[in-house]
Parts: structure tokens; C-alpha cells; sequence
């Protein structure tokens, strides 16, 4: 009996990236895995120099008994996937050659912020990938609707050899869901890495935050300095608490970044909604979930999150609501997208002659 | 407003930030240093450099921020700048040489989040023949004063070098120009060991661009190019003034990039020829050549920069161009013997110019009841440290020397602030200066300050030998002693007395007037006691102890009969009716006691920062005009006051009435600064 031949996907990263991409493409690790002859490949970029593989990344490939190669001279595939190119912005080139059917590049970061100013370098990241990689086809992967449209608003103004890929590859979230609570209060948070670019403008915070709140708390709030603080909120530095044991002190996730800058998709909304909390976020980022949580601008909050504590019932029928729509995000519909996409994608055979068959030849 | 940061954190990008403020607000671009967002670490030159642009505004709408140094932009001091805007929309131009790219937009990004407007990034231009800079380089407009003769500058000569130092004491004696060296602080400290001040040394640091480049009608460069703004800056203006630049580097580093710089001899003791044959005789062909060169159009404000420059203030009321300003500065010595030295030249000018002060709190009495506005400086203390006052003081003094037509100090201590206010404004300046120096003293940073003034004026003693010689060089000028004296007639004194008398119940009393000091240099109770409790036992005295507003008094000395103490300013007034004046031999009470050929017993007051007191005792008391008791010696002292009662003062007064003294000098004083201030 032939077994049918699995293909071969090697997933390429630098595994020492602590945010939700690395999380994510752990996920990606166990979901494949049945699929696909799994490997990864690790690029030790100049970005994280000095840094450890992620846990997660490490525990999965051990669990899973995927072999992590750094740096090898060659990457030979039928289907790579390169996750996040902007890990290459300070690299001059990249030291593996790439030689696949399909090559797909997975845009993590989205290529250019609101009101069009480029993220990253693009060009140069897709370049140094360019240069080392021999591909029937090469796609651009976004990872949500919104990442897919600042893609494509990129490759209008940079046309290459680049193609968006048909099916978004998303983010695998499966977390364990968690009950909401039966007596909401207003204690509100908000957790993200601390860069500059995850907070709002003081004003909109404190449009978010009032001092009515019975408690406020930031996690990740490592960036707000002097007069962009308000005594009324518990800050908290990025990592001081575990992020499960902070959502348990709260009630309502209101996360908002800074208007100069848009999540790709935002994982800690789904790490929120799954601890059974109620979302409030920008309506960009809903779009994301499926408007399955709720949009709103920084001034709406405070009367939101008043309907909610008056309502409990409402409250929790928004977690389920929030809850059930994050089944679209496991690894169950991943699969089933990923499948769709190598499908839609995979090499047809030319009709414009006869394909010659053994017997021919007899 | 305007607000200007760096993105860099190391001292030298605090340099850049003040030189390039300070340039930009030259030529008409109004900027200003947060206070929030300034290093809380800051050399105390820096200090001095920043203090006339910090700001403590918060950013309102319409306001900007340029940034320098942006590509060293932290994600910390992002978010010093995110606090700062407070959410606040600011403009923002971020000026640097953007390496990648990457760098571009990572700059662009954490500007954008942290100013909530989208940054414009102005990449540095190169300039050929100079090592890219950290901020952009430009000319400003210095104020050049005519000199009598050029003045060149050697920048960074290599000192150590054989023959270096002979070769310059050489060029310093030539009559065609003045020599100059501009060289690091260490090196500068090496020469003032050996040579002392006759050649005028400075590190780039002791003043702003501006302030240095107006000295020099003519610059050799010894060392090649460097990227350091104040350096380059400095470059800038003196192209922009017309000023020769010439290239003294063996392999030509500036000659071969620019053809602005001229090739002169790399030897220091082939430069006076040279200059005075090739330079002096096309000066104006130079300097025309120099300002119209590529370089000059180069060395402007990028457009970027140009296009935020508001527009100029309608002028207001313009000064009366016939009557000089004169800002006169006297330091807060013992007691208020430089104020009153200034306010008596400064009265000698009243009719022909508008005289005003900047002055510490315990001289302004004095000085606004001559009738002098007067602008309050801010005194020492304990619990700052000791240049901070100054730094207050610098930047009252800026905006005063920037109205005045010239800056007057006296005093035997030049602050930072007098020395860099008269500079920076690009005023000249007229330091009044004693001559008579104690041997022990350590006058060098005095000395070395001379060099940042256009005239030194010495008021001379009443005797030859404690003047010293006039320093070789050409800005040093004696006039005669500066004193207060106006002859009274005997009519007026006796008016005078009858009104004392009358005034603390007394009838025909002998008047003895006791200024021993405030305590300041030296505990003078003991000295005071003694004559308080000896002229006790005489019916016949009517004792007035003066004491200064700042003076420390005792208790003991009100129990006195026949002592009243007198607090006041004007205790010059009480000497011509006195027939006995003990009192510390200070310029002016020494000057107004023998002028006014009052009999004095001279008690010296001797500290480390004080004038040389017994040297004028000791003049004086040769001379038999005036009696010198050592401060120890009480038994002395109460026998001498005897003597002096029981007649001596008869002898003294005799002696002086017949002393030739020099003509007062505080109208050629007030001459010579009118003639500087022109």
C-alpha cells in the first residue's frame, strides 16, 4: 500500500520573541503537526540578539519532537512559512537559503500604520527574504482583516513579486474558557507590552480610566512616565504579574492603543475574552473578533461599562457572545483554513497538451 | 513656542542642544529648552549655556519641538516627551543622518506616539571638508568691534611641540596684531603654568560660539576637522563675519576640501611675516570673499528650520542712539566699597549717558537713593551650590547687557555670569579692577578672566608704591583714585555738627566716627569694645560707631553712654565733620579720609580675599598723615585714640594738607568706558 505523501512544511523563525506571535506560532506547532512533516527553523536576527527561545516554542517542539536548526546554510521545503519578516529589519541579509514550492510570510506587524506611514522597512525585510529564496510562488499571509487591508494598501504603492496570499492565517487562539462572573463591578485593566505605541494619548486613558472606577489596573504600563499617570491607577511593569492572575481582578478588558498605531489582531483580546471578561476596544480591533466584542470610542466606555455592571445578565450573555466567536480563532478552523489555502494555492498542471502516459510509450 | 530637544543623552549632545538653541535664537528663531525635558545632569558650564533658554512652559496648541539628534532617540526619552505633550499635538522636525531606512522609521514612529502629529525628518546635509555634525551648522551674526589692530586666533596649536611655546611668546610681541590660543582645558591649564596670562588662552567650553568668534578678525587652524557642533559652529560664524580662516595643517585638511580656507605655514614663528604680508594688506578683499563663498551660502538654517521662524516683532521704541546705556555690575564685597566706586564713576557719566546697576541685594539701598535703577542680583548660600546663584544672576545680566551698550564690573572676582552676560550679548565690557593684589593671593582666575574684556580700568592708590605696574598689553588704563570728596565749607560742617549734637543730646562734644567693618572678613568686637569702653571714661567724646545694613552688630556695644550706633550707607558724610575716624583702611574709606584730610587711626582687616590694608597703612602712617595700629594691639589702640585727643590729630591734619595727591580719577574712569561703549 502507498502511503500518501505528507508535505513538508518548515516553519521559519527567530523563536526568542516574547509577544503573542511567538505564542502563537507555538500553537501552531501542535496544530500542524498532524498534518504536516513539521520542522523549524530558528534565524538568529540582530532584533533579538541576547535573547532566549520563547518557553513555549521550546516546549512545543519538545513535546512534538520537532528538531530546532539554527541557522542551517539551506531551508529545502515543499511549503515554508516565515513568520513575522520585520524580525529582519536590522539584518543585511539572511544567511539561509530558502528553495520551496510555496513560500508564505506571514505579516505579523502590519506593514503600515494608520494614515499610511510604513510600520517597518517592508521592502528591505522582503527584500533580504527575496534575495535567498528560490519559490514557485510567493505569498503575503496576513493574519486578520485589518492586517490584510494595510498589506494591501502597501503593495499598491510596491509592486513586486509578491501576492496576497487568498485565506488569512490567523492567530490559533485556544484557551480554556472561563465562566464570567454573576456580579460584575467596574474594575477595569488593561495589559500589553509596554511600548509606545499600545498606550493612548493621557487624555483618552483617563477618558477610559476615571476616578470613578473602583479599580484601575495596567499591566505593561512601563512607559507611562510623570504627568502620564494618573494616582488613581495601580501600574504595573510588563511581566510583574502573570496575565491569568491579573484578569482575575478584573471585570472589564478596555483596550485601546494609540491612534498612530493598529493592533494586527491582538491576542490579549483573546486572552481576555477567554478569562470571561467583557471587551471594549476600538472598532478597527473588533473587526478582527468578528464584532463579536464591543467597539466603541474612549468617551463611550464609562456609559458601556455602567449598562453592563446594571445588567449582569447582559454582562455575561457579551462574554458567551465574545466566547463563542472565538472558536473561529482554534485550531480545529485553522486547520481547516490552512488546508483551503494550500488547496487554492497549490500547483495546477498545464491543459494546453496531452500529458503523456506510460501506455503511450508501449 | 518652539521648543528644541536632543534625542541624545551623553554630554555631548547637551552641547550640541545649547550651541545650537543659542545660534537659532541669534538669528531670529525664538527657541527655548524645556525645563521638564532637560538633563538633570549637567556640567556647570552647561548650566551657564542653557540657563537664558529653559523654559518652563507646557505646550499649548501651535506650539513645536525640534529635535536634534534623532536618530539616538530612546524609547525612554520617548516617553519623557510623551509626558511632556500631555497629549498635545506637537509638530515636530527631528533633525539627524538617518543611517537606514529602518532608522527613519523607527525614529518616526516613537515620535509619532509620543507627539501625536507624524514627524517631519530633516536628514543632515554633508558638508565638504567637514565631518558630519550632529546638528545642522550655520552662521549667526556676531557683534564685530572695531579693534586697533586684528586679532588672530591659534586653534588647537600643538603646545608640546618643540620650540611651540617660544615661538608664540614671539608672535605675542608683534605690533601688527594680538595673539590668542584656543586650545582643550588641559592644555590651557599646562601654558597658564608656564607663561602665565600675557597671551589670552581659552577652551571652547568658556564660551558660546557667538561670543568666541567675535574676537577674531582672523583664525590658523592647527588640527583637522572635527565633528563637534561647537566647534563647527564657531567655523560657521566666522565665515559668516569675513573673518580669514587659515589652514596650518601639515597634510591640508581644510585647504584641499574648501578653498575658503587659505594654506598658511604650518611653522608658529612664520606666521607674523606672513600674516602681515599676505592677510593685513587683504583683510577687506578676504572678508568680502569669505561672506559671498559657497561655504557662507552653505552654512545657513535649512529651509525647514527657516520656514518655522516667526515673524519679527514690530521693533519697539528705539534707544536714544546719543546716550549710551552702561550697565555697571559691582560685586558684593565686605562692605559697599565697589558699589560705591561704581556709583561715583557712574555719576561722573550721568550727563551723558543713562548709567544703571545690576547689584546684590545689600547694595541696592544705596545705589537707588543716588538715584540709580537698579536690577537686584541674587546673593550665595549655604544650601545651593555655589554657582547656582550665579546662574540667576546670569541670566538678569543677559537680558541687561543685550539693552546696554556696555557692561561695567568691579570687582576682584569675575563671575561667570558678568564674563559670559557681557560676551554672549556681544557687548563690550570694562572691568574696574584694583591693583593692589596681597603677595599671597591666588589671582589666577582673576588674571585669566581679564582676557574676556575690552578695556581694564585700575583706579590707583594715593601712592605710588602700592600701585603696581600696568600689565604689558594694551586694554589696561590707571586713573586716579576714585574717592568721594566734596570740599565742604566750614560753615556746612558746623551745621553739621550742631545738628549731630542736637540730634543725641549733646553739647560740644569732640566727634570721634569708628568703621571697623561688618564682620565679614574678620571678627572686629573686640577692637570695637575696646574703643567703646575707653572713650567711655571721656566726658568729652561723642562717639558714632557706623555699622553697614549687612554688618553684624553686638548687643554690648548699646550700653555705651557716650557710643550711638549708627546704621546707615552714607557714612561718608559723617567724615568731614569727624575729628577723629578710626576705621579699616578699605580703598574708599583710606581715599575719603586722606582727601577729606580727615585724622584716622587705620586698623587693617586682612583676609585671603581682601585687598592688601596694611600695605596703605603702612604708606600712610610713613607719611605721619594717619595713625596704623595692628588689629592685636589694644593697648595700643586706646593710647594712640589719647594721643589723638589730647592733640595729635592737630599733626595729622597738618600733614595732610600738605600732601600732593593725584587728580580723582572717576571722570576719566567714566571717560574711558563712554569711549569703549562708542
Amino acid at each position: 500500500m502507498v502511503r500518501t505523501k505528507r508535505q513538508r512544511l518548515n516553519l521559519v523563525v527567530d523563536p526568542r520573541f516574547s509577544g503573542g506571535t511567538t505564542a502563537a506560532v507555538a500553537r501552531e506547532i501542535y496544530a500542524l503537526a498532524p498534518l504536516c512533516d513539521l520542522s523549524l527553523t530558528a534565524i538568529s536576527s540582530k532584533l533579538f540578539k541576547g535573547k532566549t527561545v520563547h518557553p513555549l516554542i521550546a516546549r512545543a517542539c519538545e513535546e512534538l519532537n520537532v528538531p530546532i536548526v539554527w541557522d542551517p546554510a539551506t531551508v529545502s521545503s515543499d511549503l515554508v512559512a516565515l513568520h513575522n519578516p520585520s524580525f529582519l529589519k536590522f539584518d543585511h541579509q539572511l544567511s539561509s537559503r530558502i528553495t520551496c514550492d510555496r513560500l508564505f510570510v506571514v505579516c505579523h506587524e502590519n506593514f503600515v500604520r494608520p494614515g499610511g506611514p510604513e510600520g517597518f522597512d517592508v521592502s528591505h525585510c522582503l527584500d533580504v527574504i527575496n534575495q535567498q529564496t528560490l519559490a514557485r510562488k510567493k505569498y503575503l499571509s496576513p493574519v486578520s482583516a485589518w492586517n490584510r487591508q494595510c498589506t494591501k494598501t502597501w503593495m499598491r504603492s510596491h509592486p513586486g513579486n509578491w501576492e496576497i496570499a487568498p485565506f488569512d492565517w490567523t492567530n490559533i487562539c485556544d484557551f480554556q474558557m472561563k465562566a464570567p462572573t454573576p456580579t460584575p463591578g467596574d474594575r477595569r485593566g488593561r495589559h500589553s507590552r509596554p511600548g509606545a505605541e499600545k498606550s493612548p494619548p493621557i487624555h483618552d486613558l483617563l477618558l477610559m480610566f476615571p476616578e470613578t472606577c473602583a479599580a484601575v489596573r495596567l499591566l505593561g504600563a512601563d512607559g507611562l512616565v510623570g504627568d502620564d499617570r494618573a494616582a488613581h491607577w495601580e501600574l504595573l511593569d510588563f511581566g510583574a504579574e502573570q496575565v491569568d492572575a491579573f484578569l482575575e481582578t478584573i471585570d472589564f478588558f478596555v483596550y485601546f492603543t494609540h491612534p498612530f498605531w493598529q493592533e494586527s489582531f491582538g491576542r490579549v483580546i483573546a486572552e481576555a475574552i477567554a478569562a470571561g471578561k467583557v471587551v471594549i476596544t476600538s472598532p478597527a480591533v473588533a473587526s478582527s473578533f468578528l464584532d463579536a466584542v464591543i467597539a466603541a470610542n474612549p468617551a463611550d466606555v464609562d456609559a458601556i461599562v455602567a449598562k453592563m455592571i446594571a445588567d449582569p445578565a447582559l454582562y455575561a450573555s457579551q462574554v458567551k457572545r465574545s466566547q463563542a466567536a472565538l472558536v473561529q480563532f482554534g485550531a480545529p478552523a485553522f486547520r481547516h483554513r490552512f488546508q483551503q489555502l494550500l488547496t487554492h494555492t497549490a500547483p495546477t498542471a498545464p491543459t494546453n497538451f496531452a500529458t503523456e502516459k506510460l501506455y503511450d510509450l508501449l | 513656542m518652539i521648543y528644541c530637544d536632543t534625542g541624545g543623552s551623553s554630554p555631548a549632545a547637551h552641547d550640541a542642544l545649547a550651541v545650537f538653541v543659542s545660534q537659532a535664537r541669534a538669528i531670529g528663531l525664538p527657541l527655548v529648552v524645556s525645563e521638564q525635558c532637560s538633563p538633570t545632569e549637567l556640567s556647570a558650564a552647561h548650566q551657564f549655556d542653557f540657563a537664558p533658554f529653559i523654559s518652563n512652559g507646557v505646550p499649548k496648541p501651535g506650539d513645536r519641538l525640534l529635535l536634534l539628534a534623532a536618530p539616538e532617540l530612546t524609547q525612554s526619552k520617548a516617553n519623557d516627551l510623551r509626558a511632556f505633550a500631555r497629549g498635545t499635538p506637537l509638530p515636530c522636525i527631528a533633525m539627524g543622518s538617518f543611517l537606514t531606512r529602518q532608522s527613519e522609521i523607527t525614529v518616526a514612529s516613537r515620535l509619532a506616539y509620543a507627539l501625536n502629529h507624524e514627524p517631519e525628518l530633516l536628514a543632515l546635509n554633508e558638508l565638504a571638508g567637514f565631518p558630519p555634525s550632529a546638528a545642522p551648522i550655520f552662521g549667526a551674526p556676531i557683534a564685530v568691534r572695531k579693534r586697533t589692530r586684528p586679532t588672530v586666533g591659534l586653534f588647537f596649536p600643538d603646545l608640546g611641540k618643540s620650540n611651540a611655546r617660544e615661538a608664540i611668546r614671539a608672535l605675542d610681541l608683534a605690533q601688527a596684531f594680538d595673539v590668542e590660543i584656543i586650545t582643550n582645558g588641559e592644555e590651557k591649564k599646562k601654558w597658564i603654568d608656564v607663561d602665565g596670562h600675557n597671551v589670552p588662552v581659552w577652551h571652547l567650553g568658556e564660551l558660546l560660539p557667538r561670543a568666541l568668534a567675535a574676537r577674531f578678525d582672523a583664525a590658523f587652524f592647527f588640527s583637522k576637522p572635527v565633528a563637534w557642533p561647537r566647534f563647527q559652529m564657531l567655523i560657521a560664524n566666522l565665515v559668516h563675519s569675513g573673518a580669514a580662516l587659515i589652514d596650518a595643517t601639515l597634510d591640508r585638511s581644510w585647504h584641499l576640501h574648501r578653498e575658503e580656507f587659505i594654506a598658511g605655514p604650518v611653522q608658529i614663528s612664520e606666521i607674523a611675516e606672513w600674516f602681515s604680508k599676505s592677510i593685513v594688506p587683504n583683510r577687506d578683499a578676504i572678508a568680502q570673499s569669505v561672506t559671498a563663498s559657497p561655504l557662507a551660502r552653505q552654512l545657513a538654517l535649512p529651509p525647514a528650520l527657516a520656514a518655522v521662524k516667526p515673524k519679527p516683532p514690530r521693533s519697539g521704541k528705539s534707544r536714544n542712539g546719543s546716550s549710551p546705556t552702561v550697565l555697571f555690575v559691582p560685586t558684593n564685597g565686605v562692605g559697599l566699597g565697589h558699589a560705591k566706586r561704581c556709583s561715583l564713576i557712574a555719576d561722573a557719566m550721568r550727563d551723558r549717558s543713562a548709567p544703571k546697576f545690576g547689584a546684590f541685594p545689600s547694595c541696592v539701598g544705596m545705589l537707588t537713593a543716588c538715584g540709580f535703577d537698579t536690577i537686584p542680583l541674587v546673593s550665595r548660600t549655604g544650601k545651593k551650590a555655589s554657582h547656582r546663584n550665579d546662574i540667576v544672576n546670569f541670566s538678569r545680566l543677559s537680558t541687561a547687557a543685550a539693552q546696554s551698550d556696555v557692561a561695567v564690573f568691579d570687582g576682584g572676582y569675575v563671575f561667570d555670569s558678568v564674563m559670559r552676560a557681557a560676551a554672549d550679548s556681544g557687548r563690550p565690557s570694562v572691568w574696574v579692577r584694583r591693583g593692589l593684589w596681597q603677595a599671597s593671593q591666588n589671582n589666577q582666575v582673576a588674571l585669566d578672566r581679564q582676557k574676556s574684556f575690552t578695556s581694564i580700568v585700575v583706579p590707583t592708590e594715593a601712592f605710588d608704591e602700592l600701585n603696581a605696574p600696568v600689565q604689558r598689553g594694551g586694554n589696561q588704563m590707571q586713573v586716579g583714585p576714585i574717592v568721594q570728596h566734596t570740599a565742604q565749607a566750614p560753615a556746612q560742617i558746623a551745621h553739621m555738627r550742631e545738628t549731630l549734637q542736637a540730634r543725641f543730646g549733646v553739647q560740644e562734644k569732640t566727634l570721634v566716627v569708628t568703621m571697623l567693618g561688618g564682620g565679614v572678613a574678620a571678627d572686629r568686637r573686640a577692637q570695637i569694645n575696646t574703643v567703646c569702653a575707653h572713650l567711655e571714661a571721656r566726658s568729652d567724646v561723642l562717639h558714632l560707631l557706623v555699622v553697614w545694613p549687612t554688618a553684624t552688630t553686638d548687643p554690648g556695644w548699646f550700653q555705651y553712654q557716650n557710643t550711638r550706633v549708627v546704621q546707615s550707607v552714607h557714612a561718608s558724610v559723617l567724615l568731614p565733620v569727624a575729628d577723629l575716624f578710626i576705621s579699616a583702611i578699605g580703598y574708599n574709606s583710606y581715599h575719603e579720609a586722606i582727601y577729606g584730610q580727615v585724622p584716622s587711626i587705620f586698623i587693617p582687616q586682612m583676609a585671603s580675599f581682601m585687598d592688601d590694608q596694611r600695605a596703605r597703612g603702612v604708606a600712610a602712617a610713613d607719611r605721619e598723615i594717619a595713625i596704623l595700629v595692628e588689629p592685636w594691639e589694644l593697648l595700643s589702640l586706646t593710647r594712640r585714640i589719647d594721643e589723638c585727643l589730647d592733640g595729635h590729630t592737630e599733626v595729622l591734619c597738618k600733614n595732610l594738607r600738605g600732601l600732593n595727591l593725584p587728580e580723582p580719577g572717576a571722570r576719566a574712569a567714566a571717560d574711558k568706558i563712554l569711549e569703549v561703549a562708542q
